[in-house]
């Protein structure tokens, strides 16, 4: 009798485990309101309930999604073709009408931190049929299957009036995705249900529980521990001691990240640079062989090597190679101190100079170690670097409106940058663009580089449909850039997941967590 | 009566001072809108956002328009979660309150026996053994023991879970809550142990206590109930007090073991610079204190009739 | 603490410090921890003459030594004993440094907490009346708070840096001192001797600090020995906490939260060894004033 309910116990619990996987998220999305806030750890896991027009695969190439097709049919149209027979979770079918209302809403979600509305803007969504949708724009716009990826669709029929807390309580979180929304207790897990209707290839598990597990120690305990399966972010320090472990498996890839400096190219008198002696001094970053030299004294090796150990590849460009419009020229700069020094002198500051390096401490993996590192490496060719790190919360609002006219504080930063579209055109928008508040160009310039032969490269590109001519036109622009050193490019982030044995995962370089990706290896 | 409503009134005078505090002090430290936009929206959204939240406007502004909205119990929304903050917190007090009463149980069921032992028998080796122990509870960093825990009983050994929380009263809900709730309780364990052993000692120096043994009482009856009586009044008071202390401490454990508790909300809060959040949680903790003072005032006039005439006279 | 003791008033025969002193050193574990506590102290004051490496100075410190096990040489041509940080600073260097820091800001904070208190204390037995009452209500209201709460509000009002812990832990303080002298100033003035004092017209100044204060001396030292590893404690948790000190020159507290992510991948010695040395610190701390209270208050409780 006993062994028979152990039998049963047996094979109840390990038919449950085989259909339950369970996953620790080092970031909990912050709402299951899709359109609520633009950020990874909610793209990311609300993509298993709803999908978008144009999907992204591992890679960030686009697919096709609920939309099967896509072609410009004029100077200023796109038309998409949706899928057809593609139900929501309750039922009713997938049609043009909760497209367009999916788009009216995005933009318009009450309290949203970082709204959707920058993939709406001036777009035009008009019907044609139920499966047909024209999208129209003022002028000639390339990006519009990767803006179009960023939108989740969500259903008219639960959508209208519903409110963030709608979603979050499960009313209204109602999509055509893979699986279906069960429970979000903030702080604590998500779960998600296997949809059996879903139109693609079936999901192989049953049931998905998230859970945010924040501190980096705690969610390899829980890995090694046995209370989750897999788990993201999985932090450097432990690689080795995780590799070695025959009961996991690591799966990799580089990602659309990059840990860059930003330097000061605007200010004459620049609050954070000064002369050993403590004494104002013209900008030295302002000389381009200043920023070569500083360049060069870094070690990048050294910093992906024993910083990041190995969880990160040097970088010369913006975007790691493999992605839409990058540089086939560009190569990490070599690491010369004496070459450095050389530099140094030529640009009349022999003897090197005081400087601040300004670092978020809570942003990127071992973002104040890096900014450390990059320290004591100027440091030994003369520049005395002092670094400051702080929370994200301070670091991002002086960087960008620290100072008394509300422009830059800093000097010397350190930063990264995530291409969320997967190409070139967005960290040269962002990061290299002249400042233009106007025109939303150079954003996040915090160190107001401005270059007008790369600013035109920029705006034609952005004006070109033609794929082959368009990234033609950005890797131009970050030569340029690169050559002028307008940032200082240290590293590409690699994105890790640590899993049980038995598993495997598709490696993202958007850095998603997604169950859809998680297989049985055998 | 009067007593607890003057007790009240300066509670919300407490409430109203370090609301204000809070409020200008998040304001100045970091700006929370530069942590939640996406990095590629342009500066009209961001202002646009800005505005949204109430953010453009003076701190004083903001200060009366939540003031305005506290006194209808609106204590705003997230600037994060962009639900109410008050829910927020609401929704993660049972966890916290799991883990502090758990705490608390832990706290007395081992240090009162440990500290009536060494009470007793103050020369044996034992004895010395718990005192050293209990100043050891003393000196130990929270978070340092709570990751030693991890690493024995959940990697090591893989007794219990490392992290997070079961179901409520059920087994894995129970062994979920062992780890944490040993950690927070080692404080109060080494506090609770040494009011108990002094209290003992308090005690067994007394007549009555020498009476009853002179009377030839067994010592387990001597110990349980007139020693324990003893020494009840200041555990119940000082542990009451600490309650508390459990609150506020579990903000460390709750951290160290991703417990979703207020505690590990809180610091989320203020590193994500979530104002209405933090000030919130403020708000709440200093009312559950004032309810918790309260009935240990209550408790301990019904404990020791001389506080009542105590009060009566001031 | 004995330097504090000596300016007593002195009668003749065996004075309160000797006795003092006596009745301490006649338990082994007090003395043992006294005698560790001095060594402790003596190594954080001269920490810069011990330590191989200034760990502050970034051009002494390199990644290359990043996480180098105890006992291998550094770059620095010298053995790093207790290993390497994440960061490549020795830790035995860093460590002594670390516990410059923590020392400095528990004892620091602690001291002008104490001075605060204090004063604030003594004037409100003295005065009396109104300001008495409210002194004790501002007291008993910052007391009815975990001081591990009020102080994380406060940092993270103020922001990060030693000078805004320093603030924090002395607030979170002061109001312990302030009960104590209150409460042992309380007692004294209803003494003769104040009395008499009162009679021959002494000027209040010169009845407080001649009078008054030395008698509340004794209950002042065990406070503040006791206060003083809360403090530092305090400051670790802070650290660990992330709203403490800044990364680049960590104290003992800030080591062992640095060290936390590395110990499940075996490099215990970035966290254990100052995570040991914090213990080590507090512990004789608590040891001694444990000690102390035994001998000059036994019924006064934390």
């Amino acid at each position: 009798m006993i062994r028979f309910l152990l039998t049963v116990l047996f094979v109840f619990t390990t038919g449950a485990a085989a259909q339950e996987l369970r996953i620790g998220l080092a970031s909990e999305p912050t709402a299951m309101d899709p359109h609520y806030h633009n950020l990874s750890p909610n793209n990311s896991l609300l993509s298993h309930v709803f999908e978008s027009l144009v999907g992204q695969d591992e890679r960030q190439r686009l697919t096709p999604d609920l939309a099967e097709s896509w072609k410009p049919i004029d100077a200023t149209t796109w038309e998409f073709k949706l899928r057809k027979n593609v139900r929501f979770h309750d039922g009713t079918p997938f049609t043009a009408d909760d497209v367009i209302f999916s788009f009216e809403r995005a933009p318009n979600v009450e309290g949203s931190p970082s709204s959707f509305g920058i993939y709406a803007r001036g777009k035009t969504f008009v019907k044609v049929d139920d499966h047909t949708v024209h999208v129209k724009t003022a002028a000639p716009y390339p990006l519009m299957p990767s803006d179009l990826s960023q939108v989740f669709i969500i259903s008219r029929k639960h959508g209208q009036g519903a409110k963030t807390p709608d979603y979050n309580s499960g009313k209204a979180a109602i999509g055509t995705g893979p699986y279906r929304f069960v429970e979000y207790t903030p702080g604590n897990r998500i779960i998600v249900q296997r949809n059996d209707q879903y139109w693609g290839d079936k999901p192989i598990w049953q049931r998905v529980i998230f859970r945010g597990i924040k501190s980096d120690p705690s969610r390899v305990a829980a890995l090694l521990a046995g209370d989750v399966d897999l788990i993201d972010e999985v932090p450097a320090v432990d690689m080795e001691r995780l590799k070695k472990d025959p009961k996991l498996t690591i799966a990799q890839t580089v990602s659309n990240r990059i840990i860059y400096l930003h330097l000061d190219h605007f200010r004459d008198d620049s609050p954070f640079v000064r002369a050993k002696d403590g004494n104002p001094i013209k900008n030295p970053l302002r000389d381009v062989r200043v920023r070569k030299a500083i360049s060069m004294a870094i070690d990048r090796d050294t910093i992906v090597s024993r910083v990041m150990e190995g969880q990160a590849i040097k970088a010369g460009q913006l975007l790691p190679e493999g992605f839409f419009g990058v540089s086939n020229k560009l190569k990490p700069v070599a690491y010369d101190p004496n070459g450095a020094k050389k530099l140094l002198a030529e640009a009349g500051v022999p003897n090197g100079f005081r400087l601040t390096i300004h670092s978020p401490n809570d942003r990127y993996p071992n973002d104040a170690k890096i900014a450390e590192a990059v320290g004591q490496m100027l440091s030994r060719v003369g520049v005395d670097t002092q670094v400051v790190t702080m929370t994200q919360g301070v670091f991002f609002r002086d960087a960008s409106t620290g100072s008394p006219d509300k422009g830059p504080k800093f000097s010397f930063i350190l930063v990264g940058w995530g291409s969320g579209t997967g190409e070139a055109s967005s960290p040269l928008k962002s990061l290299i663009a002249t400042f233009d508040r106007e025109k939303g160009m150079g954003a996040s310039n915090r160190g107001r580089y401005s270059n007008p032969q790369v600013d035109k490269l920029i705006n034609d590109a952005l004006a070109t449909v033609e794929d082959a001519k368009r990234a033609d036109l950005l890797a131009r622009a970050t030569e340029i850039a690169i050559e002028d050193v307008g940032i200082i490019p240290l590293h590409y982030q690699v994105n890790t997941w640590a899993m049980r044995r038995g598993l495997s995962y598709k490696p993202r370089t958007d850095e998603y967590t997604l169950a859809t990706g998680v297989g049985k290896a055998n | 009566m009067v007593f607890i409503i003057r007790r009240i009134i300066q509670s919300l005078v407490v409430v109203l001072v370090m609301s204000l505090v809070v409020f200008v002090g998040v304001h100045v430290v970091g700006d929370p809108v530069h942590i939640l936009i996406s990095d590629d929206m342009t500066q009209e959204e961001i202002d646009a956002f800005i505005r949204r939240l109430g953010l453009d406007r003076p701190v004083h502004e903001q200060y009366f328009h939540f003031l305005a909205n506290a006194v209808r119990g609106d204590l705003g929304n997230s600037f994060v979660y962009g639900e109410p903050a008050l829910k927020l917190i609401l929704q993660r007090m049972p966890a916290t309150l799991e883990l502090a009463f758990g705490a608390f149980l832990l706290a007395i069921v081992f240090g009162i026996p440990l500290g009536m032992y060494a009470g007793l028998k103050p020369d044996s080796a034992a004895s010395r053994a718990i005192m050293a122990g209990s100043i050891l509870g003393f000196s130990l960093p929270t978070f340092w023991v709570g990751l030693m825990l991890i690493m024995v009983f959940a990697v090591m050994l893989g007794w219990l879970p490392s992290t997070g929380r079961g179901d409520f009263m059920t087994w894995e809900g129970l062994r979920h809550l062992a780890l944490p709730a040993f950690n927070l309780a080692l404080f109060k364990m080494a506090l609770v142990t040494r009011l108990a052993r002094a209290g003992t000692r308090e005690a067994a120096l007394q007549d009555y206590v020498k009476f009853a043994r002179a009377k030839g009482l067994s010592p387990s009856r001597v110990v349980l109930v007139h020693v324990l009586k003893n020494i009840l009044v200041p555990v119940v008071t000082v542990l009451g007090l600490e309650l508390g202390g459990l609150i506020a401490f579990s903000v460390v454990t709750e951290t160290v073991f991703a417990w979703p508790g207020m505690g590990k909300l809180l610091i989320d809060s203020i590193q994500r610079l979530d104002r209405p959040v933090v000030v919130a949680y403020l708000v709440i903790t200093v009312l559950m204190f004032i309810v918790i003072n309260l009935i240990v005032d209550i408790l301990y006039s019904m404990l020791d009739p001389r506080v009542r005439l105590k009060e009566a006279k001031a | 603490m004995s330097a504090v003791a000596e300016s007593l008033p002195l009668p003749k025969a065996e004075t309160p410090s000797r006795r003092l002193a006596r009745e301490f050193f006649s338990n082994r574990i007090a003395t043992a921890a006294f005698a560790l506590l001095l060594i402790i102290i003596f190594l954080a004051l001269f920490a810069p003459l011990i330590a191989p490496q200034n760990p502050y100075d970034l051009s002494r410190v390199t990644v290359l030594d990043a996480r180098l096990e105890p006992g291998e040489r550094g770059s620095g041509g010298f053995v790093m004993w207790l290993g390497a940080d994440g960061a490549g600073r020795d830790m035995w260097s860093a460590m002594l440094y670390g516990l410059r820091i923590s020392l400095g800001v528990g004892v620091a904070s602690g001291v002008i907490a104490l001075a605060v208190g204090t004063a604030i204390g003594l004037l409100a037995a003295y005065r009396g009346g109104w300001l008495d009452a409210l002194i004790m209500r501002l007291v008993d209201l910052q007391l009815s708070f975990p001081a591990i709460l009020v102080a994380l509000i406060l940092v993270a009002i103020l922001g990060r840096g030693a000078d805004k812990v320093m603030i924090a832990l002395i607030l979170v303080q002061w109001a312990y001192y302030a009960r104590t002298v209150r409460g042992s100033a309380l007692v004294e003035r209803r003494k003769e001797y104040i009395e008499a004092a009162h009679c021959l017209a002494l000027p209040p100044r010169r009845i407080v600090f001649r009078h008054l204060l030395p008698n509340v001396v004794a209950p002042l030292i065990v406070v503040g020995t006791l206060q003083t590893a809360h403090a530092i404690s305090l400051e670790a948790t802070l650290s660990f906490l992330g709203v403490g000190l800044p990364l680049t020159e960590p104290s003992l507290g800030l080591l062992i939260a640095n060290g936390f992510e590395y110990m499940l991948s075996g490099k215990y010695w970035i966290s254990f060894y100052p995570g040991l040395a914090l213990l080590a610190t507090i512990m004789s701390i608590n040891l001694v004033g444990d000690r102390l209270r035994d001998i000059l208050n036994p019924r006064l409780e934390r």
